[in-house]
This record gives C-alpha cells, sequence and structure tokens, in this order.
C-alpha cells in the first residue's frame, strides 16, 4: 500500500543535510507556512542551508510597529517563519523577491547577517523566482524572460531579443528538499490547499528532489474531489499532519 | 513645488481609470486603497499576485478575518461570488502572458519616459522587488 505519511516532524526533515537547498512555500505572514517543518529544521539546527522564500521574513522578534495607514495584522496561532532559520545562523544563502524593509528598532537577521558577510541575498523577481521554481518541476533546465532587461536584475545575464523584445536568461531553480503547507491530503499525496494560501506551495510541490507537504487533515483515498485537486499526488513524497490544526500545531 | 495630494485623493483619482469590465491588478500600499473607490455601476475583478481572482473588500470585522484570504500586502479581504485560486506560476503567467489590461504600483521615482523606481534605495539594499517588475513589464505597451 502506498503510504506517504511520516508520524512526526523530526522524522520527517530527519535526513536534510549541510549545505541543503530549501523550498519554503508561503507569502508573508498570514498565508500558508509550514511552520512545524521550519521549526523541526530549526531544532534540528542543520547549517549552511539554502532557502528559497518569497518572504523569508524575521524569525522572532518583537511585533513589528503598525503603520499608522495599515490595518492592523494578526498572525495565526504558533506561527514561524523561515526567519527562524537564520535568526539561528542555519542559513548561508537566501533566494527571495521580498526580504523587506528592517523597520527601526525591529532587529532583521537577514540585512544584520548580509552586512556582516555571513550571508548572501539572490534577489528575483517574484514572477521570475516562480517561474524557475515551475521549470525546475517541470524538468526544463532554463528559459528566456522579459522581467529584467535594462535593470539591476537583468545585469550579467544573458540577454536575446525574441520579436524586437530583449529577454534574459534564468536557470530552473531545484531544491533538494521543498517544505509545503496545505489544507488535506490522502495517503497519496494528492492535495488541496485553502483561498490563497496555496500561493508558492503549489508551485514547489514536486520542484525538489523530496517534497514534504505539512496538512491540516489527513483524509481518506477517494475523499478529495479529482476535478479538484490542486497538486496530483505524484509531486509529493511525504506528507505530516497537524495534530491540532485549530491551535497551529 | 506643487502640493502633494493626500494617500486618499491619490486613490480616488486612480479608481477613475478603472473601466467596466477591466482585470486589475493593485499593489502593495496606497494602490490597495483605490479598491475602495471603484466607479459605481462598474464590474471590475481585482487580481491579486499571491493567486486570486475577484476578490472584495478589506476584512474589517473579526469573523470576517481569513488568514487564508489575503490580498499582495497580506491584508486580509473578503470573498466574492465567482473568486478563484491558483499558484503563483500561474499567477505570474497572467501577470506576464499581458493578460491584466490595469495594475497600479506604488513608486519612489519616476522618469518623464515612465522609467519607475520602487524597490532599492542604493546604500540601503538588497530592497524588495516582490512582484513589481513583472508587473510593469506585463502592464507596458
Amino acid at each position: 500500500m502506498i503510504n506517504k505519511v511520516v508520524e512526526s516532524y523530526d522524522e520527517v526533515v530527519a535526513d536534510v543535510f549541510e549545505g541543503a537547498i530549501i523550498l519554503i512555500g508561503g507569502f508573508g505572514p498570514a498565508n500558508g507556512t509550514p511552520s512545524n517543518l521550519i521549526r523541526a529544521l530549526y531544532a534540528k539546527g542543520t547549517k549552511g542551508l539554502t532557502i528559497v522564500m518569497n518572504t523569508p521574513g524575521t524569525g522572532r522578534q518583537p511585533p513589528p510597529p503598525q503603520f499608522a495607514n495599515m490595518p492592523k495584522r494578526k498572525s495565526p496561532p504558533n506561527y514561524d517563519n523561515g526567519g527562524l532559520l537564520i535568526q539561528n545562523h542555519q542559513v548561508s544563502k537566501v533566494i527571495t523577491a521580498f526580504p523587506g524593509t528592517p523597520m527601526p528598532g525591529v532587529p532583521s537577521p537577514l540585512h544584520d547577517q548580509r552586512i556582516a558577510g555571513e550571508l548572501t541575498v539572490e534577489m528575483c523577481p517574484q514572477g521570475t523566482m516562480a517561474e524557475r521554481i515551475r521549470a525546475a518541476r517541470a524538468g526544463i533546465p532554463a528559459f528566456f524572460t522579459p522581467t529584467g532587461p535594462g535593470t539591476l536584475l537583468g545585469e550579467g545575464k544573458e540577454i536575446r531579443e525574441f520579436n524586437g523584445v530583449p529577454a534574459c536568461l534564468e536557470y530552473a531553480l531545484k531544491g533538494d528538499f521543498s517544505f509545503v503547507r496545505a489544507y488535506k491530503a490522502d495517503r497519496r499525496g494528492n492535495l488541496v490547499y485553502k483561498g490563497t494560501s496555496r500561493n508558492f506551495n503549489a508551485t514547489m510541490a514536486g520542484a525538489s528532489t523530496v517534497t514534504i507537504a505539512e496538512v491540516d487533515y489527513l483524509v481518506e483515498v477517494g475523499d478529495i474531489d479529482p476535478e479538484g485537486t490542486s497538486t496530483p499526488g505524484i509531486y509529493v513524497d511525504r506528507v505530516v499532519v497537524r495534530k491540532n490544526p485549530e491551535e497551529g500545531i | 513645488m506643487p502640493e502633494k495630494l493626500d494617500e486618499q485623493t491619490m486613490a480616488l483619482r486612480v479608481a477613475k481609470e478603472f473601466e467596466e469590465g477591466m482585470i486589475i491588478n493593485l499593489g502593495f500600499g496606497i494602490p490597495t486603497q483605490a479598491a475602495n473607490f471603484i466607479p459605481e455601476g462598474k464590474e471590475v475583478i481585482f487580481h491579486a499576485e499571491n493567486g486570486c481572482l475577484g476578490f472584495g473588500r478589506a476584512a474589517i470585522t473579526e469573523e470576517e478575518q481569513d488568514f487564508n484570504l489575503v490580498n499582495a500586502s497580506g491584508q486580509m479581504v473578503t470573498p466574492l461570488p465567482g473568486m478563484c485560486f491558483f499558484e503563483h506560476a500561474e499567477s505570474f503567467s497572467m501577470i506576464r502572458g499581458r493578460h491584466i489590461d490595469l495594475c497600479v504600483l506604488g513608486g519612489l521615482q519616476v522618469s518623464e519616459k515612465g522609467d519607475l523606481a520602487n524597490w532599492v534605495i542604493p546604500g540601503r539594499e538588497p530592497g524588495s522587488v516582490g512582484g513589481a517588475m513583472d508587473l510593469a513589464f506585463g502592464a507596458a505597451m
């Protein structure tokens, strides 16, 4: 019987090795972050990681001062972001579209460690990052995109013109591990997401040697609507289930 | 130097560009506020780069707030009939593939030719490009 379900978070990340490339899903604080997988890797302490994450975040910090003109944000219960791994000095490279701007009085481990020369940051336009990950999943080694030429992020890249439009060469971004967060899974690894938490999670599923899905609920094979499966199980290697979805753990 | 417009006035002015049937992407910050000024009687669809088409206004009450329904600013919004979700590569296929009719971006500086500076300040690298570069290209022409 095919069964991709692994019992514990610790067990499911046990083979993450030093220097591994980890693709981590999510988009900002409130939106489908595999917090328990991040915490398990934090507890394991593996170093020299490259993390690929749209919004790495700042780890565990006192709450930032709210912008007066923006509604108050809240975070899901027991939320941790990829910045926790940076804060714990486990990361040597970050590939990202949105590291954020440090706010006065709120430390940003990514910015601090970049200045100290502890880690490097590769800035990637968000759409290019998504497509590089999709390309890895689809077995396409590289592609040309019109985003970048004429800007800082096109510098040093091979440029070619197609129908009069300059485009730059970008390479597939394959990981050793993808950490994705989904709503429901079955034992075959078929996934359904909730709302906008699909974001980079569904892009990253299948784009690494090993894809691990952290899910709220495990359902029986046959319970996920074949017409409404967001990520076919073929892209998922391991599933770990939240014991208390409401508490975020 | 002319007096600066306040944010609400800027958002109101932006919303005057909204036309019937448009698919509109609103960037982080002030552009998001333009969603509050849709011209009466016009049907427009908002696109969020994080994978949503057709969401509604900002969530206000506790009951309305849903961590799994946010716009590109990370602000929680409300659902509307006809809304749909998709993953990031699909979302940027819509953007780069020029399927979005109008995109509103925040900016630091803009030249008279339309060159836009909006994601990094020299000396304060690495900046945060987000989806702006893909959006600016996808909305060109």
